[in-house]
């Protein structure tokens, strides 16, 4: 309802970028009578409640008296909107030093007087920049943003709102958290544990929660909000008005990759404790989560918050409409409100690559991380919320899928979601975005990616890369090679190799620095992988080691190796997403043989092949089906390639220049002249 | 070492100049005479920006894969092309410097590079924080020096694979001849520049005239940019000339550390003796001195704001680059004659157009030759904008995408394969 108004205290007030609420944010605030409302307003430390006929309340963020001044709602009471505060005698010899500075960037006003107005004196955005910078030479402690002096234009305006700021009586309100310490790992984390909606931490609707699980353990870590339908419509409102009204829509790119800087430097000031939560709540190897789950997510960070300037369009050279001609150009423009929805392999990880590009874009994001794993990314919208990014920017809703990942997929207000998880769910997943309002939508889905080893290969290296292809992460790995292809002449010497590697594999506590491996990440999914390996044996397979729960509490899964597997075996089809490596034979020599079986799956995600002779890895990179293939390496991703499948492993890249492309939107504007 | 941590000792320069961004600014003022705020606001701004721009770049100097003729695969890599000579002007010392350096380390090029003689000091603090910032020793070599010794054995040097000069069209030709006379090092040259500013009747005249002034008068009009053929549409000329001469009267001059001061001294003497010598050649041959036209002052080497009117295209002042506070305003009628009369000139670096239409701004822009066109704004620049030159004005682009060409040798790798399959 832009423009709507109402009179207060005799005066004619308009209100400015307003959303619906729920009743309980007027819990604390002060009332304003408006005549004529059926009952009064509330200036809360967000913005002006007001209350509709019907009950429902709408929350005000900024008004505007006559005179044309503009403040935040929420500082009715104290801007001082009708009465100007008395200055001191040193805010007053402040005030003087404005005043020059005033005259020097309006130097074709004769004088500056309290009614003049910035910008009606032909103040420009630059004039702005170094305003702000004027006043932080004269009193460090004023620290102003540029919208400040959009939001007070005139001299009197202006420097009471400086010596607000001075006084600190204009504080930011501080981010509220209520942590769930814990001490563990040898430092006490502080974990967020609730829905973050609008740069807020708050309860689920009707403070529903859940139970998050160590899996190293089986026990509960804490309470973790349980986002419900009404939450969703919350963050995802909060992210439209983000976007189309807020700081972020307006800020140039370059101002907005130096918030995405400073998000990933604060993530790496936090990274120990963000390892430590991630190894708790998804049983990842602590040392790997530093390196791999937290130490990519921060280099995802940096190098997409570099994009933000670099978003070209182009300029197309069109037939001319003679005797006219005609001047064609794209500008690459982001989305709107995009959701994020996550596994819980690599929790931060999967938030960042998938997060990094849609803000660098310029996009804003509501996330649901997988149910099973919502604590890094809470601590992760804490630390956003310190970079200084908008309210609103990100949200982050633990939650099921059926009804958060739901609900989002359907939301009409969302107009593009990315998805990382299993390909069952992808389908249905492109379906409702399909059917509510054809958003546009990217999916990395499941693999079984074939990794083919030649008997002229490296073999010590095959044997290193073979085991990491599968046993990294616990196997929980979306590219885990899931089915190798070893050539006939090496076949017994790699198993025998492998067999003795695995058997040096120590398992154990994650936070433990010598541990290899750790549990699986929760109790369905290694109920699974016991069911998986039973299907091998009953057909016929042959079960080299492995195969079964480790007797320990927590979850924890033995390394398998499973060989003879034939083509047309459950295992050599379907997906375990566990430690399992799974052993094919191939006839020496034959290449094309061991192409087409490698291909012969409806995934396409990754795929590997070793071997010392550049002929045939060019030949088969060629041939085979996989959006990404490691030649003579595996698992070697970086945040600068592009990552993403072919088939039925989904659409849409993660990564690398094109994953902006996901986020973003062209549009061709065509001049005739 | 990973172009991305590269990029991480780009931003982190960035972040300590900014730190020092008032020390810089106070040594810009001092040493070459530029207002403080100016060095302050725009330089120094415009020389983080560009460091942290750069600082992305990076890890994102892409190559390609080519789909070649014949059973072969192709692709090319984007190498760095190895020492870079770099010789920069002393109209904007630590911004010439951050537009030279920042895209030749971000290449992974090593860098020589010789401030002006009169203008050594930013340079200077810059390699104290280069070092600081942990670029690896020998990354970044700051030589002070003459041109005739220093920037002549940059140009001749068997070991330098690339040489990148701002100055003089005069000097540039000497670099090139130099590069070729040796090992036909790359040349990128940013030279001077005659720009023409057309100004329509239906424009918004405030605006334009302030722009059009501010375009020439900045940086005490030592600017390669400096709009200084002024072409204004009949029905406003009179009108145009009358505000930019009430514009440039009211120009404080003075101490360029002093608030309120908005123009500072030339640079040295030899400038300011070749400023009023065509100043005088200008009221010689006939055009009509609207105001200043002299020396400001007791002491320093200050020059009034100069503005001249009736200038016709055959006089000294509308063909040779004054490099001063010296504005040159012409009248035309139709949009083909200024056209033509704008392109008639040696130079081609940039070029303005005032007006509502958008049917002649974007022909009179599609026809300027000049490698940057304003359209109802001047010195409109940014980190992302390539910025450089058509005819004598030089070669080669700085800033944006189109930089990192110049400082990257393209390979291309083509590989036998034994079967074709695309």
């Amino acid at each position: 309802m832009p423009g709507a108004w109402a009179e207060v205290d005799g005066q004619k007030v308009t209100f400015y970028g307003s959303s619906l609420v729920d009743n309980s944010t007027a819990a604390n605030g002060k009332p304003l009578d408006i005549p004529g409302a059926s009952q009064p307003g509330i200036v809360t430390k967000a913005g002006l409640v007001l209350f509709g006929n019907n009950g429902k309340a709408l929350l005000v963020r900024n008004v505007q008296f006559e005179d044309g001044k503009m403040i935040p709602a929420a500082q009715y009471y104290s801007s001082g909107s009708s009465a100007a505060m008395e200055l001191t005698e040193e805010e007053k010899t402040f005030a003087e030093q404005m005043r020059a500075v005033w005259q020097s960037i309006l130097n074709n006003v004769s004088k500056i007087e309290d009614s003049t107005d910035f910008f009606k004196s032909g103040a420009a955005s630059m004039d702005v920049v170094r305003l702000v910078e004027e006043v932080k030479l004269r009193a460090s402690s004023c620290q102003l943003q540029n919208e400040d002096v959009y939001m007070n234009t005139t001299f009197q305006d202006f420097i009471q709102m400086c010596v607000r700021k001075l006084r600190g009586e204009d504080e930011e309100e501080e981010l509220v958290v209520d942590y769930v310490e814990k001490s563990i790992n040898n430092m006490t984390i502080k974990m967020p544990h609730q829905l973050f909606i609008n740069g807020e931490f708050v309860d689920a609707e009707g403070g529903k929660t859940y139970k998050t699980i160590n899996p190293t353990d089986g026990m509960a870590i804490c309470d973790v909000s349980l986002a419900q339908i009404s939450d969703v419509d919350k963050a995802v409102a909060a992210a439209k008005e983000a976007f189309e009204e807020g700081e972020w829509g307006k800020m140039n790119p370059r101002d907005r990759g130096r918030l995405i800087y400073k998000l990933a430097d604060l993530m790496e000031e936090n990274q120990e404790e963000l390892a430590t939560i991630e190894a708790i709540d998804s049983g990842a190897v602590y040392t790997l989560a530093l390196k791999t789950h937290v130490g990519m997510s921060i280099q995802t960070f940096r190098y997409f918050a570099g994009w933000c300037d670099k978003i070209h369009g182009s300029t197309i050279p069109i037939n001319q409409a003679r005797p006219n001609r005609n001047l064609t150009f794209t500008k690459k423009e982001p989305i709107g409100v995009c959701a994020i929805v996550i596994p819980w392999n690599y929790p931060l990880m999967m938030l960042a690559w998938k997060t990094a590009a849609c803000l660098a874009a310029g996009n804003t994001v509501v996330l649901k991380p997988a149910q099973v794993t919502p604590l890094t990314a809470l601590k992760f919208a804490e630390l956003a919320a310190k970079a200084g990014l908008p309210k609103g920017v990100v949200n982050i809703l633990p939650g099921s899928g059926a009804l958060v990942g739901q609900h989002l997929s359907d939301h009409p207000d969302v107009r593009k979601l990315g998805f990382t998880g299993s390909t069952e769910i992808g389908k249905h997943i492109m379906k409702s975005c399909a059917v509510s309002n054809v958003k546009k939508v990217s999916l990395e889905l499941g693999g079984k990616s074939p990794l083919i080893i030649f008997s002229d290969c490296d073999m010590d290296k095959a044997i290193r890369m073979g085991m990491s292809s599968v046993f990294f992460n616990k196997g929980e790995n979306c590219i885990a090679a899931g089915r190798l292809f070893v050539e006939n002449s090496i076949h017994d010497q790699f198993v025998k190799k492998v067999i003795g590697e695995v058997k040096k594999m120590k398992i154990g506590d994650p936070l433990d620095r010598s541990t290899d491996h750790g549990p699986q990440n929760h109790k369905a999914h290694l109920d699974k992988l016991v069911e998986y390996c039973q299907i091998g044996i009953k057909e016929g397979a042959t079960l080299v080691c492995g195969g079964k729960q480790v007797q320990r509490p927590g979850f924890f899964f033995e390394p398998t190796v499973f060989t003879d597997v034939q083509d047309h075996m459950y295992i050599a089809k379907e997906e375990s997403f566990g430690p399992v490596m799974i052993i094919s034979k191939f006839e020496s020599g034959e290449v094309d043989d061991v192409l087409r079986r490698a291909n012969a799956t409806e995934y396409g995600l990754a795929s590997g092949v070793f071997t010392r002779d550049i002929s045939k890895a060019l030949y088969v990179s060629e041939r085979l089906n996989a959006g990404t293939v490691f030649v003579n390496t595996y698992n070697k991703t970086d945040v600068a390639s592009p990552f993403g499948g072919f088939k039925q492993s989904g659409f849409g890249k993660d990564l690398g220049q094109e994953a902006l492309n996901e986020y973003l939107k062209t549009k061709a504007v065509t001049i005739e002249y | 070492m990973d172009a991305s941590d590269r990029g991480r000792l780009l931003n982190r320069l960035a972040d300590l100049v900014e730190r020092d961004q008032l020390l810089l600014a106070t040594l810009e003022a001092l040493d070459c005479g530029k207002v403080f705020l100016t060095a302050y606001f725009v330089d120094l701004m415009a020389a983080i920006r560009t460091l942290r721009y750069y600082g992305g770049w990076a890890d994102k100097i892409q190559g390609k894969t080519i789909p070649v003729d014949g059973a072969y695969f192709t692709y090319t890599r984007h190498e760095p092309i190895g020492v870079c000579g770099q010789i920069i002007p002393w109209n904007f010392p630590v911004m010439m410097f951050v537009w030279k350096i920042a895209p030749a380390l971000c290449c992974g090029n090593t860098v020589v590079i010789k401030p002006a003689e009169q203008t050594p000091l930013s340079a200077l603090h810059m390699a104290a924080l280069i070092k600081e910032a942990g670029f690896p020793a020998g990354v970044v070599n700051v030589l002070p020096g003459y041109g005739e010794t220093a920037g002549c054995a940059i140009s001749h040097h068997m070991d330098i694979d690339k040489v990148a000069f701002t100055g003089s069209t005069a000097v540039g030709k000497l670099i090139q001849k130099a590069a070729g006379e040796s090992n036909l090092k790359r040349v990128t040259l940013e030279l001077g520049g005659k720009n023409p500013n057309i100004v329509f009747a239906d424009c918004d005249l405030e605006h334009a005239v302030e722009q059009a002034h501010s375009g020439l008068f900045f940086n005490q009009g030592q600017c390669c940019l400096a709009g200084s053929r002024v072409f204004v549409e009949e029905p406003i000329y009179e009108e145009f000339v009358r505000r930019s001469v009430e514009k440039a009267k009211s120009k404080v001059l003075g101490n360029p550390l002093s608030p309120g001061v908005d123009q500072g001294p030339q640079i040295d003497q030899k400038q300011f003796d070749k400023i009023l010598e065509l100043i005088e050649s200008g009221k010689d041959e006939g055009a009509t001195l609207e105001c200043g036209g002299s020396v400001w002052g007791q002491q320093g080497l200050f020059i009034q704001p100069t503005v001249f009117s009736n200038v016709t295209d055959n006089m000294r002042i509308a063909k040779e680059e004054i490099f001063g506070p010296v504005q040159q305003i012409m009248c035309f009628r139709s949009i083909s004659e200024v056209i033509r009369r704008a392109n008639d000139t040696q130079y081609g670096l940039a070029a303005g157009v005032f007006t509502n239409d958008i049917n002649k701004a974007l022909t009179v822009s599609s026809a300027l030759q000049a490698g940057m066109v304003w359209v109802n704004c001047y010195n409109a620049m940014s980190a992302q904008c390539p910025f450089g030159g058509f005819k004598m004005s030089g070669n080669g682009r700085e800033l944006g995408e189109y930089a990192l060409q110049e400082y990257t040798e393209v390979k291309a790798v083509t590989i036998k394969i034994s079967q074709k399959n695309s």
